[in-house]
């Protein structure tokens, strides 16, 4: 009688034990599914995270663009020493897209055969240039993009060396409808 | 003996509710995932910002938009309002997204329009006045 008590002790115990597993092995298994899961998730935003950066072709497109407003011919546009000279007029650039602050830098040196200084037209932030030496060095998403191109030209009689440094760094922006 | 196998039964029920929905969802994110809706928008609005600062006034550009086609449909999008550009900001548009999109500025003084006939959107280029 004893013996078959603890029998059926022992068999009731054996039955609470394969409960007690089923449900930690349930808990493991939805762990198990949460980190796949997490995983998952993670891979997609990061591979949808990732941006594609055309900030140097477009200082390549507005350094393109200055050099043929000023030089026309291999000539060096005579208005360009003028005080009254309109840059953005000249070359099409929309003007509110300038000035500080703003996403996108150029600078225009012209030497003459001296290499003296004699005209700079500069637009934008200034630290833009040590940035974009930066840049150069550092793959970096904030860092700006430029292109610098060097071109001697002709203005009647006399050589002029013309240094133009172009930079941009725009993000663009994820636009949410209302 | 009766409450424990409703215990049981329960304990079941609520074990594959928990699995189905956990799969559900997942299927869920893989399908919104996979039309790589973000993707495009960002690509086409890029092109397009590019396009326009080196086009010359008086041009036309015709773009390829067949694969965003099956997007718009997936996405119940007319396709017709998927690109625009706000000329005050210089902004390029691409919405294929019922809650927003990506913008992208060009820098050069031109006018746009955009227009999309059949598969492909024509991008015309103007001097702004």
């Amino acid at each position: 009688m004893l013996l078959l008590e603890r029998r059926v002790e022992i068999m009731k115990r054996k039955t609470w034990d394969r409960k007690g597993g089923e449900k930690l092995l349930s808990l493991w298994w939805f762990f198990i599914l949460g980190v796949i899961g997490g995983f998952i998730v993670l891979g997609v935003v990061i591979y949808y995270s990732a941006e594609t950066n055309v900030n140097s072709i477009e200082a390549s497109i507005l350094v393109d663009k200055l050099i043929g407003c000023l030089i026309q011919q291999g000539n060096l546009n005579s208005n360009v020493f003028n005080s009254d000279f309109d840059l953005f007029n000249e070359c099409s650039l929309d003007k509110k897209m300038f000035g500080m602050g703003s996403f996108l830098y150029f600078n225009i040196s012209i030497y003459d055969s001296e290499n003296k200084l004699v005209r700079e037209l500069v637009n934008g932030s200034g630290i833009f240039e040590s940035d974009c030496k930066v840049g150069r060095r550092v793959s970096g998403k904030y860092f700006p993009s430029c292109i610098s191109e060097n071109h001697l030209v002709n203005l009647g009689n006399k050589g002029y060396k013309l240094n133009i440094l172009g930079g941009v760094n725009q993000l663009g922006r994820k636009i949410s409808v209302n | 003996m009766r409450k424990r196998a409703e215990a049981g039964l329960l304990e079941t029920i609520v074990f594959l509710i928990l699995n189905i929905a956990f799969f559900g969802v997942m299927m869920i994110f893989a399908y919104n995932s996979g039309s790589q809706s973000f993707i495009y928008e960002q690509a086409y609005a890029k092109q397009l910002a590019l396009l326009v600062d080196n086009a010359k006034p008086d041009m036309v550009v015709m773009v390829n938009i067949d694969e965003l086609i099956p997007i718009t449909l997936k996405k119940n999008k007319d396709i017709n309002k998927v690109f625009s550009v706000d000329e005050k900001t210089n902004e390029i548009r691409v919405n294929l997204n019922q809650k927003g999109g990506y913008g992208y500025k060009y820098f050069s003084d031109n006018s746009v329009k955009l227009e999309v006939k059949e598969n492909y959107l024509f991008v015309t280029v103007g001097k702004k006045s």
